[in-house]
């Protein structure tokens, strides 16, 4: 049973590896789906960010809150914002972010390729004249990449905004000295790979989704689990290149 | 008359399961063929072939003369863009409107019309279907019907010289599944097109079909007109009849 | 077209998303970057040190308290001197002369280190790219301004303890309640102890002083400097003074105490004899003694001592919280 399992595992991963490849040789060549890239742009990016924002903030409002009461205690009260934002900055808001567009854009790449594999949209597009890994797949892998950075930015800017109104709630620190305080902490080594990160989250996404709903079984209840299985296995992905991103700056001595 | 479809000893095998074997046939230019067949027989698998969907382990399949298999991506597209194809499920675009689902085969194979060009042959597709209304609705707005309908639609916009349906009449109700075996009948004449139809409604068959081809075992049976096939003592075919 | 409109706006709306995304991200780099001096012009001075206390690369400088560049980089050069190079914004070259001094400091108690740049009296040329300041070893300072602080801090309560009881004392219908309430004698007993322990650190912050203004005087090292700077140099021993006189304040509440064991000892009634064979009587005198040597006028000590160059900043900062 276990080795049976670990087969599926080790074949799946194959299978998504190949799957990779074959959007690295398709997505760039001509032609290009600027179009419909720009359309999934706009609602993987554009349409993801209240809910990304929201989030951004009660996790920088939240965190400054649950600060505080340790510092006070070392009497250090006037470094949260210093905490906070490094901790924000680097860690919390791309993950979020991810976490969240994996939750929302990978279910709804996964559920949409997968009712479009049942219905034969896909094959209809193909005798469409059009390649439906260019025109589906390839659009939505570099929307995602590209989008979920920007996200994450949006992200940083909103939590540190939570933070300067948690900060606000018990203390007093002005917004000048309070974004003054972010970057005189903040360091390139903090945003960089942060944001590079986020590169590889929105990939991550992309092509989990892509690959779970290109590759749905027949019926309804394939899509279900297409869509499922891709919120399961992106989120997952999100921690483990978030935990080898770390590594890597942490190896090149970019903290 | 010429032959637009030709297929000769196809086979097609899916691990164990031997769906075509060895199947031959041809198409005749203006000819309405149904393929009658249970369910699971290689129809589907038989009529994505013909479009270049599925590739057949081995056998010659020659629309227009030329053999799908082996085409480049840029030849197969060129005898796909004057083949239609109604999917069983429709196949519209959830995402996109009814103007935009027509528009989209357009855009693709005939990238040289101008927007009033297009927005002529969308209108003149509509109206064939009788459709025009619902030009700026969402495919999920329809019904079963209308979709269909609209589908069908979209299949001729390109004004292809064969159109496959795989079939078009399943999940419908009598009614609406005669509206649509009728409006096959009708548009088939008033654009020349042979039609290629996978099916078990015997209504659609006795109002659509020229020629009817048995497809049983995976394999072209038995083939001939309604009634030649309704006087056959054989007991495979009768089933089909009763 | 009412599709085409919308496909616009919709792209509109996406480019406005990704322009603001951008914006952050770019806003991000160029102030992380004002901050660590990589954009706009600058100029670099060196400074050596005997030691940087844990001056790291990145630490910020200061200019009269003013944050004016980074620490570049920290090499040691021999066995005894470390050089640090540091870089700071052209805009403040003109108001940094060439006989300015860096010290090694703190950002508050537990902050970062930094390099602070004070400026001397007297007039100089403004620096330039490339020159060396001059440098204060900075750890004796630091200390011992917080001990002074402490210190301070103990005298006021003692001396408040002390009056308190004096005036206790000084009514006179109700001495002998007083001196027989065993909870002013043990008030008046940890008064005392807590002017000895006083005492001793006031005489190891004069001999601090002293050392410094010794040093100075020779002319050890670059605090040689210092000697040019008479007013400066006048201060400190003002300020030595003063700790070693140390007394006027205490000495006033004092002599109350004093005048008042004295007519006690010569026998003024049954009172006077049962005080005698007490050890308060011993205790009282001690801390007269005490008194004379350590409290007084320490206020005006740390008052005048403020104003001395070596501790404006410590105040200023302290006055900032």
């Amino acid at each position: 049973m276990a080795f049976e399992a670990i087969k599926k595992v080790l074949a799946e991963a194959g299978d998504i590896a190949r799957f990779t490849a074959r959007f690295f040789s398709e997505a760039f060549r001509p032609r290009f789906e600027f179009t419909e890239f720009l359309r999934q742009c706009f609602f993987i990016g554009y349409k993801s960010l209240p809910l990304v924002a929201i989030t951004a903030f009660i996790m920088g409002l939240v965190i400054t809150i649950q600060s505080r009461p340790t510092l006070v205690e070392f009497g250090a009260e006037s470094w949260l914002p210093k905490m906070v934002s490094v901790s924000l900055v680097r860690e919390i808001a791309p993950v979020i972010t991810a976490l969240i567009c994996a939750g929302k854009i990978g279910s709804g790449i996964g559920a949409e390729l997968g009712s479009m594999k049942v219905t034969e949209q896909i094959d209809s597009m193909e005798v469409s004249g059009t390649n439906p890994f260019k025109y589906l797949i390839a659009t939505r892998v570099l929307a995602s990449t590209f989008m979920i950075p920007i996200l994450a930015v949006i992200a940083d800017a909103v939590s540190l905004y939570g933070g300067f109104l948690g900060a606000n709630i018990h203390g007093a620190v002005s917004w000048t000295l309070f974004w003054n305080q972010v970057f005189e902490t903040l360091q390139y080594g903090d945003i960089v790979p942060s944001i590079l990160k986020t590169y590889f989250f929105g990939f991550a996404i992309g092509i989990i989704g892509c690959y779970k709903g290109y590759n749905s079984n027949k019926g309804t209840e394939g899509v279900g689990r297409s869509a499922n299985s891709a919120v399961v296995i992106s989120s997952l992905l999100v921690f483990v290149i978030d935990l080898l991103a770390v590594q890597i700056s942490d190896l090149l001595n970019l903290t | 008359m010429k032959a637009v479809i030709e297929i000769e000893h196809l086979n097609k095998t899916f691990g164990d399961n031997h769906v075509l074997r060895d199947f031959s046939f041809t198409l005749l230019e203006g000819e309405n063929v149904v393929v009658l067949g249970k369910s699971g027989s290689g129809k589907s698998v038989l009529i994505k072939c013909i479009i270049g969907l599925i590739r057949p382990d081995s056998g010659k399949l020659l629309v227009f003369g030329k053999d799908v298999p082996t085409l480049s991506h840029k030849e197969l597209d060129h005898v796909r863009s004057r083949v239609g194809f109604l999917f069983q499920s429709n196949a519209l675009y959830d995402s996109m409107t009814v103007r935009e689902n027509l528009e989209f085969p357009l855009r693709r194979h005939r990238s040289e019309l101008n927007k009033e060009q297009i927005n002529a042959l969308v209108m003149e597709a509509l109206g064939n279907v009788g459709l025009e209304h619902t030009i700026d609705m969402e495919p999920s707005e329809l019904s079963g019907g209308m979709k269909k309908r609209i589908a069908l639609a979209r299949t001729l916009i390109l004004k292809p010289d064969i159109i496959l349906y795989d079939e078009p009449t399943t999940g419908l109700d009598p009614i609406t599944g005669k509206e649509i075996s009728h409006l096959i009948r009708e548009l088939a004449l008033k654009y020349h097109t042979s039609s290629f139809i996978i099916s078990h409604d015997l209504n659609c068959v006795n109002i659509v079909a020229d020629k009817i081809i048995m497809l049983i075992d995976g394999t072209c049976y038995a083939s001939g007109t309604m009634e030649q096939l309704n006087q056959s003592t054989d007991s495979k075919i009768k089933t089909f009849f009763e | 077209m009412n599709n085409m409109a919308n496909e616009t706006f919709r792209n509109i709306r996406l480019g406005v998303f990704v322009v603001v995304g951008t914006l952050l991200l770019v806003t991000a780099f160029y102030l992380v970057g004002n901050k660590q001096n990589l954009f706009g012009s600058s100029f670099r001075i060196s400074a050596r040190f005997y030691n940087v206390n844990g001056l790291t690369q990145g630490n910020n400088v200061r200019f009269a308290g003013i944050d004016v560049g980074t620490v570049e980089t920290v090499n040691i050069e021999n066995d005894s001197t470390v050089i640090v190079v540091m870089l700071l914004e052209k805009d403040v070259q003109k108001f940094i002369k060439g006989n300015a001094i860096a010290s090694v400091g703190t950002d508050g108690l537990m902050g970062n280190k930094l390099v602070n740049i004070n400026s001397v009296k007297d007039l100089g040329l403004s620096i330039k790219e490339g020159d060396e300041l001059r440098t204060l070893r900075p750890l004796e300072m630091d200390e011992m301004v917080r001990t002074l602080n402490e210190t301070n801090i103990n005298i006021k309560v003692i001396t408040d303890n002390l009056r308190s009881i004096t005036e206790k004392i000084s009514s006179k219908n109700s001495l002998w309640n007083v001196l027989l309430d065993t909870i002013v004698a043990d008030n008046v007993k940890s008064a005392v102890v807590n002017l000895k322990l006083m005492s001793n650190d006031g005489i190891a912050i004069t001999g601090n002083l002293k050392e410094l203004a010794r040093q100075m005087r020779y002319g050890k090292g670059t605090i040689a400097a210092l000697i040019t700077d008479t007013v400066l140099s006048g201060r400190i021993n003002q300020t030595i003074v003063k700790l070693e006189k140390f007394s006027d304040t205490a000495a006033v509440i004092s002599g109350d105490i004093s005048y008042l064991v004295q007519q006690l000892k010569h026998g003024k009634g049954s009172m006077g004899v049962l005080l005698t064979d007490t050890m308060l009587v011993h205790d009282l005198n001690k801390s007269i003694l005490r008194i004379d040597t350590a409290a007084g006028s320490f206020n005006e000590n740390m008052e005048a001592l403020q104003y001395s160059w070596p501790f404006k900043k410590y105040y200023k900062k302290k006055g900032k919280k």
